[in-house]
C-alpha cells in the first residue's frame, strides 16, 4: 500500500492554502482570539551508573557517546520541543513541532515531531493530515514530554525498542459520549523511518505502511486504552550487507549441515518486508492522591532480528502535597528462544562467521527485568524535579536496550541507574 | 425588628453569588441553560468540545491565574500542576489543543458577548447582563 512519500511540511502547506479563507464561523467574534500559539516542553537530566562496560539508551535511535563505557550523561534524556499552532477557524488547526534530543542522525526532517492539519467538521470527528504522533501504547504519542508523567521515563521494557515515535500519513478519530464514560476510536495509517545505531555504522530503518486502531475509554479517574499495530519494515540493513552476501554464498553451496544452517540465518537477520504486530492494553488510575498505570504488550515479529517480546510494567504512586513517590517494576520476555547453531562450520573453517552470524540473529533480544524507585517534586505548576533509581537485572542475550562489551552477552548481570531530571514546560 | 434587620446581610449573602464564587458564562442568545459541574469539567479537560449540538468555543485564563488555580479546584479538585500535566499531554501530543487563552474577566465576558458560541469563567461578582451564568461554583 503505497502511501505518499511527499514532506509532511509540503502537503501541510498546500492545505494551509486551502484553509486560509475557510468558510468560517461569522461568529467567531470578529476574529478576536489571537490564531498562533506557541509552547514548548523540556527536560534537563543526567544520569549515572555503576557498570563500565554497559551503557543505558532511553531509545533505539541513540549511540552512547563512547559505546558501553559511557559514564554520566546528559545525553540520554535531556530534550527540547517547541510546538507552534495556528488556529484557521474554530474546525482546522495547524500544528508544526520540533523536538531537540540525543539521536544519531541529527537534521530538519528527525527534528520535526509532528507537522499536521487537524479537520474538525463535527465536535466527535477529527482528521488529521500530516506528520502525527504514534498513538498505540498509553504514552507513545508523548513519551518525551516528561512533564506529564510521574517517572524519569517510561518504562524501558515496553518504550525503548518501540520503532515509531510518528508517522506521515493521516489519522481519523472518533469520540462518543455514555453517560459519564468518553469512548475514543482513533484509526492511523502511514509511513515512518528512523536511523538506528547497528555497530559504527547507521541503519535507515523504514516502515510502510503503518497501520493502528485504539480504542480508548475514560471515566473519571479512570483511562483504559488497547491498542493493535502492524508495521511492514521495507529496508533492509546496509551494515548487515556483508553478513548477508556471506550467509547467501554459504546457502548456495550444497554444503551438508552447513547451507541449511546459513539460509536460516540469512533469513532471520532480515528486516527488509518483515512484518511487526503490537497488541497493547494498558491502565492509568489518578485520583489526585493514588495514582497507577499498569501496561502489557505483546510483540511478534517474522523474523528474530526484529525482537519478538512479552512486556509489561506496574506502577504505583502516592502524592503528598507537592510531592509524588512512586515505583514501577517492569519486565520483558523474549517470546523466541536463542538460535543455536545447527551445524558444524568448522569443517569448512567458518566458525568464526557462524559465531558473528548467530551474534547477529540473537542481539535484538530484550530479557531483563527492572525494580524503579523514585520521587517527583511539583516545583512550581510549570516544572518538576525527578530523582529516580533503577536496579535492572538483565539475562544472557537480553541485552538490547544497552551498549555493551560482547563478553557481557553470555551472562547475567544487573546495573543500578541513578537519574537526576528537570521537566518543564513554557 | 431590628433582630430581623441585622440578619438581611446574612440572607442576602446566602442567596446572591459572593465575590470569591467563580461563574461559568455563555452568551445571553445561547441555548445553554444550567449546565453541571460534571458537564464543564468535560469541557474544560478536553473530554467533549459540546454539549449536545451546540459546539462550544472555550476560553481558558493563563496558565498560572489564580483565577484558573481556584476554577479547577472548585470544578473537579485539580490543582494546577496536575492541570497543566493533564493539559501538556494532550496538547504535545497532538491530540487535541488546550482552550484558548484570554487576559482576564473583562476580556472573558467581551468575548462572550460577541461570540454566541464562546464559554468561559469569571469571578462571579464580575458578571454582568451582557452575559449568562449557566453554573455558580461556590467557593
Amino acid at each position: 500500500m503505497p502511501i505518499p512519500r511527499s514532506c509532511p511540511l509540503a502537503a501541510m502547506a498546500c492545505l494551509w492554502l486551502l484553509l486560509a479563507s475557510p468558510p468560517g464561523r461569522t461568529e467567531d467574534a470578529g476574529g478576536a482570539y489571537a490564531p498562533f500559539s506557541f509552547a514548548g516542553y523540556g527536560t534537563l537530566s543526567r544520569g549515572w551508573d555503576d557498570r563500565d562496560d554497559l551503557a543505558a539508551i532511553r531509545d533505539f535511535t541513540q549511540r552512547p557517546a563512547d559505546g558501553a563505557a559511557t559514564g554520566p550523561s546528559w545525553r540520554m534524556d535531556s530534550r527540547l520541543g517547541m510546538q507552534l499552532a495556528y488556529r484557521f477557524s474554530a474546525e482546522a488547526t495547524g500544528v508544526v513541532q520540533a523536538l531537540f534530543r540525543d539521536q544519531i542522525v541529527q537534521d530538519f526532517d528527525s527534528a520535526i515531531e509532528l507537522a499536521y492539519l487537524a479537520y474538525q467538521p463535527r465536535a466527535d470527528y477529527q482528521l488529521r493530515l500530516g506528520r502525527v504522533g504514534y498513538d498505540a501504547f498509553l504514552m507513545s504519542d508523548h513519551r518525551n514530554l516528561g512533564f506529564a508523567y510521574p517517572w524519569v521515563r517510561p518504562p524501558r521494557e515496553v518504550y525503548s525498542w518501540l520503532p515509531l515515535f510518528h508517522l506521515d500519513g493521516a489519522d481519523l478519530t472518533y469520540t462518543a459520549q455514555r453517560e459519564d464514560v468518553h469512548w475514543r476510536v482513533r484509526a492511523q495509517l502511514g509511513r515512518s523511518s528512523y536511523y538506528i545505531p547497528m555497530g559504527n555504522q547507521d541503519f535507515h530503518f523504514g516502515i510502510e505502511p503503518a497501520l493502528s486502531l485504539t480504542l480508548q475509554r475514560e471515566a473519571g479517574p479512570w483511562r483504559l486504552k488497547a491498542g493493535l499495530s502492524r508495521l511492514r519494515s521495507v529496508k533492509e540493513a546496509a551494515p548487515l550487507a556483508r553478513l548477508h552476501a556471506g550467509l547467501e554464498s554459504l546457502a548456495a553451496a550444497a554444503l551438508p549441515g552447513v547451507s541449511a544452517d546459513a539460509a536460516r540465518l540469512r533469513r532471520e537477520t532480515s528486516f527488509k518486508d518483515s512484518d511487526i504486530d503490537y497488541f497493547t492494553l494498558g491502565a492509568a488510575y489518578d485520583d489526585g492522591t493514588w495514582l497507577a498505570q499498569a501496561e502489557f504488550l505483546r510483540s511478534r515479529t517474522t523474523t528474530a532480528i526484529e525482537t519478538s517480546n512479552l512486556s509489561g510494567y506496574a506502577a504505583l504512586g502516592r502524592r503528598a502535597g507537592r510531592f509524588t513517590a512512586y515505583a514501577i517494576l517492569a519486565a520483558s520476555r523474549p517470546d523466541r528462544a536463542v538460535l543455536k547453531p545447527a551445524g558444524d562450520w568448522a569443517v569448512i573453517g567458518q566458525a568464526g562467521f557462524r559465531d558473528v552470524a548467530y551474534h547477529t540473529a540473537n542481539s535484538t533480544r530484550q530479557d531483563q527485568e527492572t525494580l524503579s524507585l523514585g520521587v517527583r517534586w511539583d516545583m512550581d505548576q510549570r516544572a518538576a524535579l525527578k530523582l529516580q533509581l533503577d536496579h535492572a537485572r538483565i539475562h544472557p542475550d537480553g541485552y538490547v536496550l544497552w551498549f555493551r562489551e560482547l563478553a557481557t552477552n553470555p551472562r547475567a548481570s544487573s546495573v543500578n541507574l541513578l537519574t537526576l531530571s528537570l521537566d518543564f514546560i513554557f | 425588628m431590628r433582630a430581623r434587620l441585622s440578619l438581611l446581610p446574612l440572607l442576602l449573602a446566602l442567596c446572591l453569588p459572593a465575590r470569591a464564587d467563580i461563574a461559568v458564562v455563555v452568551h445571553p442568545g445561547s441555548p445553554l441553560r444550567q449546565l453541571s459541574a460534571q458537564e464543564v469539567s468535560d469541557l474544560y479537560l478536553g473530554r467533549i468540545r459540546a454539549i449536545g449540538s451546540q459546539r462550544l468555543q472555550i476560553l481558558d485564563h493563563p496558565r498560572d491565574s489564580g483565577l484558573r488555580g481556584r476554577f479547577f479546584s472548585l470544578l473537579n479538585g485539580m490543582d494546577l500542576g496536575r492541570v497543566n500535566a493533564y493539559w501538556a499531554r494532550l496538547q504535545f501530543s497532538g491530540d487535541t489543543q488546550p482552550p484558548v487563552p484570554v487576559p482576564d474577566s473583562r476580556a472573558v465576558i467581551e468575548l462572550v458577548r460577541r461570540d454566541p458560541l464562546a464559554i468561559g469563567y469569571v469571578e462571579a461578582g464580575a458578571v454582568t447582563g451582557a452575559v449568562r451564568p449557566v453554573l455558580i461554583l461556590k467557593e
